[in-house]
């Protein structure tokens, strides 16, 4: 909302300097934008009365004007043949330069010069060059009655400073989209009571009686619940002419383009009190319906109905807007534009004049389907209040008699403001809410400043608001208002006092940390990545994107699916870093992912936390690791699972699993089957880890050696961990031994290990620790394979003697060659 | 024959040759191929196009054939490994996997500062949750006093989905749950992930993170929120710092302010970091509004409270002099190695 200092200053006094006021408004009323200070902007310039007036002897085009400024007679030439003796005009005189191009890449500075052999000195402005309207083809003829001499920015109010406050402050205010409004508020932060002017209060109510021959406009109004109110007045002998240039600038400085008198007072008043106004050509909307009298009705659109607008634009009206139409026509999308059939032109001799109110959210809605977000929706989608449309109207009718010679055809009554009903709150429950210690006399003040009326009884209050202050309706309303007069920056603060509670977050926070550190301290990077993917990602995994939730407004084709796992994104980081010169690395991602098949008890899609990991080599830095990548991953994996103390991690096959979960499907079609596995915890299956399929190396780039996993945090976090691993110091020695396994390729890792923990079960004083030293597989003998595995024996009683581990280890033997046809190598 | 026959007739010639051929990437350099691309100069430029089309369409077909089954190719060789082994068979010592150094290691700095930031408002006596990143009309806007077609919520540009889920635009969509999980006296605060409608550019991302705080109990003023954001941030900072307000609105809070800081960095003298204001603007924040707090089954006769929300990577980017906000989600190993 821009607004005019010099317009404020109409409605009250402003002793601040503006950069102290420009503060107050920050500090009390909303965020200031932008200050445009047009203090300087019209410098010198003056209004001049034309005193002779004769054709260029040299040129056809140019005129020769002798003016005075009342202190001496100048020679101007113009191209303007219309100006006569006696005209008023601005003057730019050598040295000036024109006001819409100061501040511009090219200021233009006037200068005396010869135009075809007659002096110069100087140039009459048109009203584009004095920014006053858009007129560019004449000289602007001035309406003042200054004297020669006096400054064009003291007649015409020019030296003011715009203040831009922003809207979305004003959200629940729409008496700020009104000058009055700000002007109140201005008065109210500066502790001075505010008057609003007599005929916006309109205490008493009115008659507005015919001036002229009467003329009958029959109002039929379909939707009263979506147009509570609706008002007209019509008025002969209009004459449709440039408003007064006073008006016209201050339109023209606050963003409204002047059109004509008629128009241009219907934004005037728009825009000093909130309430949009919309003037019909009376005799258009009759044509329309071949009628001799016009008719309006208020309806929903038709099916298939079109309307052009002002704008030229036309649009087929949503079912649920609301329509101003004649018998047989639509004229106006109620309170958002009027319609190209009806409007205002130099012919117009007979107007309707329409004040109403219309529901804030039909208004919102219309607005956002058709895209046309014009000063009228702007404020009706703020809830003006519906009190004051017969007030302005009134207004608007003295204002169309005074500047554009219109006389009311129809007699007018208009009740007086029904004022807000009262809201009851007392003085502790204002200070207990602030933190202040206000006396009631002190709010009271502060509340009657803008023209509340505050009835005190004690310590209770009773506040009336008034008709425009349609946001005030509960207590805590109250307590903003008087915290925001008073000024927060006045409250005293100090920190709230309580128990002191131990907190504890939820143990998945904790999680998250240990992952993340542990991770990173064995060498890997954590990234995040977007949680909305491109569904050409899942084209090049080979996942369905059906289970994927899509945006239905996503800022590009990049950014349209919610995810359903974390891999894919992190897949896409590998070549890229690749190629900036990272040879190789870890990274990891704990974030969120959500698919249709997963929904929670709330009805919402269950969130999947998860962790996802690749590890990846490009071909120099592969060159350090030999095998098959997958293990790798596993490396990691167990190592961060170890740090977790999460002891029973088993690897299924992935080839030789089976699950039901779609998201643990979704996860597995990423890899090549031979080489990747479920990670199984408990019976749980977390998650898989593995090696990419071939494609899926090959739509990423990504090198050959480079693997990866993904997990389920939430499963994880539910698996009960032992707090600590710690086994105490034992005193006796301990004693080591490698053994040998020659095996079947079939037996795996995991079987040779098991039953070595197994056999030594049975003695739980006994402490075995098992490493694996060695997989070996001979060239010629590609059915077995060899595992060599150092176990270290401790006891907590004795020391073990020599024959008591040959004892140990020979059973080990005997269970191996039964169980697994394993040969002591 | 027409061109479109031809076409038909090449493509199954092709395929069929395809069959046979022991490498197959040799279907690409196919005679008739190059006939097809040849013949395109025959033709009437107004059915070039469509031709063009045609045969690219064919080119393509055939090359997804062959790298299928370049992929089966390769896939057979794979040799099934033990997954339940840790390395690999006849694997030296030295070339067996290993974990990497410490050094290489980095967190990212989101999540570093998440930590510091929780660890300040634990040690005040607030619990920390997470956001969701989907979540229903209700909690995002209908338990936080926006009524449906409010314009207030034109002021919040929501991700959608096609069943009308959103994606959070703050991390107030907890705000209901937290008021309805615990019982007054309340303190927490939840951090997590939001999303703006907005384009991207070095100060915009349409991922972002937000810090969100619930305080309630009886007798809580505006005085209390000052103070409690005050002491945050002189722990953050490590540092005095003075703040003002500016009245703001929000639907859910009443009233409502933006808090901001004097700058920490140059303590109001002008700085980059403050753009030479010498105040930072960091905090939307009020007194909760008591159709909110009616929403969360708490009396807001009896109890009132104070709610506020700022963004973490505002935070992050203003520590480290960040210059893009875009690098946060980039994936740049670059950029990330530096946070330790």
């Amino acid at each position: 909302m821009k607004i005019s200092l010099k317009l404020i200053q109409k409605f009250t006094s402003v002793d601040l300097p503006v950069e102290a006021l420009v503060a107050k408004i920050g500090a009390q009323l909303g965020a200031v934008e932008e200050v445009i200070d047009l203090r300087q902007k019209h410098y010198g310039i003056e209004v001049v009365k034309i005193i002779e007036a004769k054709p260029h002897p040299n040129a056809d085009r140019l005129n020769v004007y002798q003016m005075t400024n009342g202190r001496e007679e100048v020679q101007v030439v113009s191209g303007d043949s219309e100006l006569n003796v006696g005209d008023k005009v601005a003057w730019i005189a050598p040295g000036q330069t024109v006001p819409s191009t100061k501040g511009t890449s090219y200021p233009v500075v006037m200068e005396a010069r010869e135009m075809r052999g007659e002096m110069s000195n100087g140039m009459f402005a048109s009203g584009k060059e004095l920014d006053i309207n858009d007129d560019h083809q004449r000289v602007l003829k001035l309406d003042t009655d200054a004297a020669p001499g006096t400054l064009l920015a003291e007649a015409y109010e020019l030296d003011d400073v715009i203040i831009d406050i922003e809207n979305k402050m004003f959200t629940h205010r729409p008496d700020c989209f009104g000058v009055i409004g700000v002007a109140r508020e201005i008065a109210g932060i500066q502790g001075r009571p505010f008057h609003s002017p007599q005929w916006y209060l309109l205490e008493a109510g009115g008659l507005l009686r015919a001036t002229a021959e009467p003329l009958s406009v029959k109002v039929q109004n379909e939707i009263p619940m979506l147009v509570p109110a609706y008002n007209v007045a019509i008025m002969r002998d209009v004459r449709v002419q440039p408003s007064p240039i006073l008006i016209q600038s201050h339109l023209k400085r606050v963003g409204i383009r002047p059109i004509n008198n008629v128009v241009d007072i219907t934004n005037y008043l728009m825009y000093v009190s909130g309430q949009p106004l919309h003037a019909f050509d009376y005799d258009k909307v009759a044509a329309l319906d071949n009628a001799q009298t016009a008719e309006l009705i208020i309806r929903l659109p038709h099916q298939g109905e079109t309307l052009t607008l002002l704008d030229g634009k036309t649009i087929e009206p949503h079912s649920q807007a609301m329509l101003i139409a004649s018998r047989h026509h639509a004229i106006g999308l109620g309170g958002i534009m009027g319609g190209a059939n009806s409007e205002v032109d130099e012919h117009t001799r007979t107007i309707i004049i329409e004040s109403a109110h219309f529901d804030m959210f039909a208004i919102r809605r219309t607005s956002m389907i058709h895209g046309i977000f014009s000063d009228a929706a702007t404020r009706f989608s703020k809830g003006q209040s519906r009190e004051q449309a017969r007030i302005v109207l009134a207004k608007a009718v003295t204002l169309m008699g005074e500047h554009a010679n219109a006389n009311l055809a129809t007699e007018l009554g208009i009740e007086a403001p029904l004022p807000a009903p009262p809201i009851k709150t007392n003085v502790q429950f204002i200070n207990d809410r602030l933190g202040s210690q206000l006396h009631a006399a002190e709010i009271k003040k502060l509340l009657t400043n803008v023209e509340m009326s505050v009835h005190v009884h004690q310590d209770q209050l009773t506040i009336t608001p008034p008709f425009w202050r349609t946001d005030l309706e509960i207590a805590e309303d109250i307590v903003e208002e008087v915290g925001r007069l008073h000024g927060y920056g006045e409250l005293p603060h100090e920190l709230p006092l309580r128990p002191s509670h131990a907190v504890t977050n939820p143990s998945i926070e904790a999680l998250k940390t240990a992952i993340s550190t542990t991770l990173a301290t064995a060498g890997n990077n954590e990234l995040q990545t977007y949680s909305f993917i491109p569904a050409k990602l899942l084209e090049k995994t080979g996942q369905d994107d059906k289970p994927a939730y899509r945006l239905r407004n996503a800022l590009s084709p990049e950014l349209q699916l919610i995810r359903t796992s974390l891999l894919p994104s992190l897949l896409e980081k590998v070549h890229p870093n690749h190629k900036a010169g990272f040879d190789d690395f870890g990274m990891f991602e704990i974030g969120k992912s959500h698919n249709k098949h997963d929904i929670g008890d709330d009805q919402l899609p269950r969130e999947h936390i998860g962790l996802s990991y690749i590890f990846s080599a490009e071909k120099k830095a592969a060159k350090d690791y030999h095998g098959s990548p997958f293990y790798q991953a596993k490396k990691h994996l167990a190592y961060l699972l170890s740090e977790l103390q999460l002891q029973n991690s088993m690897y299924q096959p992935l080839h030789s699993a089976s699950f039901d979960e779609w998201w643990l499907q979704n996860i597995a079609l990423l890899f090549e089957p031979k080489r990747a596995a479920v990670i199984v915890i408990n019976g749980l299956s977390l998650g898989v880890i593995g090696e990419f399929r071939q494609a899926i190396k090959r739509n990423f780039k990504l090198p050959s050696f480079v693997s990866g996993f993904e997990l389920d945090l939430l499963m994880l976090h539910g698996i009960n961990r032992p707090a600590s691993a710690y086994q105490p110091l034992l005193r006796f020695p301990s004693t080591e031994q490698d053994i040998c396994f020659k095996i079947p390729k079939m037996i795996t890792y995991s079987d040779v290990l098991q039953l070595i923990e197994k056999s030594f079960v049975d003695d739980e004083r006994l402490r075995v620790t098992i490493t694996p030293v060695d997989i070996y597989q001979r060239e010629n003998d590609i059915k077995h394979k060899q595992i060599t595995f150092r176990i270290n024996l401790q006891h907590h009683d004795r020391t073990l003697t020599t024959s008591e581990v040959n004892v140990l280890i020979d059973r080990l033997v005997l269970q191996a060659a039964n169980v697994l046809r394993a040969t002591k190598v | 024959m027409s061109m479109k026959d031809t076409i038909t007739v090449i493509t199954q010639t092709l395929k069929a040759r395809l069959e046979q051929l022991e490498n197959k990437r040799d279907i690409l350099k196919a005679p008739e191929l190059k006939q097809l691309y040849n013949a395109m100069k025959q033709l009437e430029p107004d059915e070039r196009p469509a031709y063009g089309k045609a045969i690219n369409e064919l080119r393509v077909e055939l090359e997804q054939l062959v790298v299928n089954h370049e992929d089966q190719l390769s896939t057979a060789l794979i040799e099934p490994i033990d997954v339940t082994a840790p390395f690999d068979c006849n694997v030296p010592v030295e070339k067996r996997p290993r974990l990497l150094t410490v050094e290489h290691g980095s967190r990212h700095p989101l999540t570093t500062e998440r930590e510091i930031v929780a660890s300040i408002f634990n040690r005040m006596g607030y619990i920390v949750h997470d956001s969701r990143e989907l979540d229903d009309d209700y909690h995002m806007f209908g338990a936080l006093n926006f009524p449906e077609g409010h314009p207030a919520r034109d002021d919040y540009d929501t991700f959608m989905t096609d069943e009308g889920l959103i994606a959070p635009a703050h991390t107030s969509t907890m705000q209901n749950r937290i008021l309805r999980w615990y019982k007054p006296p309340i303190s927490a605060v939840v951090i997590g992930r939001c999303f703006r409608n907005e384009d991207l550019d070095p100060r915009h991302e349409h991922t972002l993170n937000q810090v969100e705080g619930v305080y309630v109990d009886k007798k809580v003023n505006a005085g209390h929120l000052l103070a409690t954001l005050q002491s945050f941030l002189e722990a953050y900072y490590k540092t005095e710092i003075e703040f003002r307000t500016q009245p703001a609105y929000f639907p859910f809070t009443e009233p409502s302010f933006e808090f901001a800081l004097s700058c920490p960095f140059c303590h109001k003298k002008g700085c980059v970091i403050c753009g030479q204001e010498g105040w930072i603007e960091l905090i939307g924040c009020g007194m909760i509004h008591p159709n909110v707090l009616q929403e969360g089954g708490i009396d807001p006769r009896e109890y009132t409270g104070f709610a506020w929300g700022f963004g973490l990577d505002r935070l992050v980017m203003m520590k480290h002099a960040i210059e893009d906000v875009r690098y946060f989600q980039s994936g740049k190993l670059a950029f990330l190695k530096q946070f330790k």
